[in-house]
């Protein structure tokens, strides 16, 4: 613990905002801001998430306060569900503040399938997608291993090149993708030849940790006109989230840069609380360099699960196509959005790089970057509870512009270590009482289940419910999961 | 390199996994790393057979960066290989630079996928005549 650190009391600023002064330790630039209900605040408070928030709140070039999220937990460096905006191109831009996983992201498929249609072909469909979509430490298929100059040109065209070139995902999907699938900026010159041969044969891979990919369906609908405008239809619609990121050739870019930076800092007379939240200038070496690569690996995750959503489409046509025809692969792309990366967004006068570590962009409605058919209804965002509960759809709203940088949390948020949830969860009952509510789980030996258990996070409902009334974004849907296979 | 005088364990962290670790002296807090990073990433991986080896070499500004790219080279390693190394045979480590020489093999299974170390926290401490450190994996 930083030793001028006491533990923070956090004052109410606003419905469900909460702030640590800047006065509170010498070292801060900027106030924290938390945005919780006053449950969710005890458990946040229950980690070191808050202390970790406060040292964010002393790195260079900050333009406004930093953030927390409702689900924010302890991470290293920046807390999970963490949001910071630094001044371009005089402030800083720190890797450990958009994580290892850069470009750790989610994506939803709708269907015009119903959950009735689709059920009794649950179990098929699950072994299918586990032969085309591999996990842990599992590897893509030859024809998609990428190296060299094909690799470089993937991570600087992004998706448009696995679209136009290789045949794979839709051109329709491309709108949808945040910054169509390419983020501007991004060198592949910058990314190491460790991290090309780490991630370079990955590409349609799931990952482990807490990466999945549900079949879901729609069990409730909030706001039916919104909920239109992201094709999301009637109760019972069959909808797929798929929560995964750059795989190792983004770890391996954080890991390359965070060393980069620790040791460059000093030249730029940069002291930080936490060496993890090690930082360079926007426009220094270092920070060109990482911001660079870093798009390049944003780039490749939007590509990752391009594939993978090409594979669900495959699966479900394969499976499902004899009784179904054309419907059973039609699988639209409701939107696929980023929840660790930094990003230039422009705030007034000002362009910010607003890092985003377990945070979504939740732009509003008459933002200019939506697609045309999302115009006036504001981006989709998708809130994953935990593994077999209920995911969210929301909008984000105008009003998070001010309120939080444009930004939402991402998740329910991790409330105990996988250690205790394993201590207090058995996860062959819990195996047991999924499968009685009708949830299949695939790829999940029992001790990893019980780490993932609905008990070792927050609850996402009152998370949601804490953006939806703080005025960041409205709620959409909530989905239920019928069928898991976890990374 | 097995040191009976050495050990690891770990600890609990809300989002990640913290790997405790105590030595005698580096060389051995480094080994002590090496078996506990393969032992989260893989079932059993002190009884695979040990086929394959590895010559290494690290750099890092101070202790604490040596420690961490250590980490991350068997990071690596283990996910361009698809094996993972939790013997050391031989390790020099001085001013900045390690050097080592790793024992591993293909793992019956993998468990937890390791994606990097970190300095959140890090710090090698002496106290009373041994090294102790505590790394954040983030997995």
């Amino acid at each position: 613990m930083h030793p001028e650190t006491r533990l923070p009391e956090p004052r109410p600023v606003g419905p469900r905002i909460w702030e640590i002064p800047k006065s509170f330790r010498p070292d801060m630039r900027v106030p924290a801001r938390v945005f919780a209900s006053e449950e969710l605040l005890q458990q946040i408070r229950r980690d070191r998430s808050l202390e970790q928030l406060i040292n964010v709140a002393t790195l260079p070039g900050l333009a406004a306060p930093v953030m927390g999220m409702p689900d924010m937990h302890e991470g290293y460096g920046f807390p999970v569900g963490g949001v910071a905006a630094t001044r371009y191109p005089d402030g800083v831009i720190s890797p450990g503040g958009i994580g290892f996983d850069i470009n750790c992201g989610v994506r939803l498929l709708a269907s015009s399938l119903r959950r009735e249609e689709v059920e009794p072909y649950v179990h098929p469909l699950l072994h299918e997608l586990s032969r085309s979509v591999p996990t842990g430490y599992g590897r893509s298929s030859r024809d998609l291993a990428f190296s060299g100059k094909k690799l470089d040109r993937l991570l600087e065209e992004g998706v448009a090149l696995l679209v136009r070139q290789h045949g794979i995902g839709w051109e329709a999907d491309l709108p949808y993708i945040e910054s169509r699938g390419t983020i501007p900026g991004a060198r592949a010159a910058e990314v190491s030849d460790r991290a090309k041969q780490r991630g370079g044969d990955q590409l349609g891979t799931l990952g482990g940790g807490n990466h999945f990919l549900e079949i879901q369906y729609v069990e409730t609908i909030y706001d039916r006109r919104l909920a239109n405008a992201f094709g999301i239809t009637e109760e019972g619609q069959i909808t797929v989230l798929i929560h995964t990121g750059s795989r190792g050739l983004g770890h391996q870019v954080c890991t390359d840069y965070v060393r980069r930076m620790d040791s460059a800092m000093h030249q730029y007379g940069i002291r930080v609380p936490d060496r993890q939240l090690a930082c360079a200038p926007l426009d220094s070496r270092e920070g060109r360099a990482y911001f660079a690569a870093m798009c390049a690996a944003a780039n490749f995750a939007f590509c990752n699960r391009l594939v993978i959503a090409h594979r669900v489409r495959l699966a479900f046509e394969h499976i499902l196509g004899k009784q179904f025809g054309d419907r059973a692969g039609d699988l639209r792309t409701v939107y696929d959005v980023a929840h660790n990366i930094a990003k230039l967004e422009r705030y007034g006068d000002e362009v910010l790089c607003v890092h985003r570590k377990g945070a979504t962009r939740a732009f509003g409605p008459s933002a200019e970057e939506l697609p045309d058919r999302y115009r006036g209804f504001g981006q989709p965002v998708f809130i994953p509870g935990s593994m077999g509960t209920r995911s969210y759809v929301l909008a984000g709203r105008d009003e998070s512009r001010e309120l939080s940088l444009s930004s939402t949390c991402h998740g329910a948020g991790r409330a105990m270590s996988r250690a205790a949830a394993k201590k207090q969860v058995h996860g062959g009952e819990l195996r047991r009482e999924l499968a009685e509510r009708g949830i299949v789980v695939q790829g999940a030996s029992n001790q990893e289940l019980a780490e993932e258990a609905p008990q070792a996070y927050k609850d996402v409902d009152r998370v949601v419910d804490v953006v939806h009334e703080a005025g960041i974004a409205t709620k959409v849907a909530r989905l239920r999961p019928i069928a898991v296979m976890k990374g | 390199m097995e040191r009976m005088d050495a050990s690891h364990r770990f600890e609990a962290h809300t989002g990640e996994v913290r790997l405790v670790l105590s030595a005698p002296d580096l060389p051995a807090l480094f080994a002590q790393a090496a078996q506990g990073l393969a032992e989260l990433m893989a079932e059993d991986a002190m009884a695979i057979p040990f086929e394959d080896r590895l010559d290494l070499e690290v750099e890092g500004r101070d202790v604490e960066a040596l420690l961490v790219g250590w980490l991350d080279e068997l990071i690596f390693q283990t996910e361009i290989r698809g094996k993972v190394y939790p013997r050391v045979e031989q390790i020099e480590v001085g001013e900045g630079r390690l050097r080592a020489r790793v024992a591993g093999g293909s793992p019956k299974a993998f468990k937890t996928s390791v994606k990097a170390a970190t300095f959140h926290d890090l710090r090698v401490r002496s106290e009373g005549g041994r090294l102790h450190a505590a790394v954040v994996l983030d997995v």
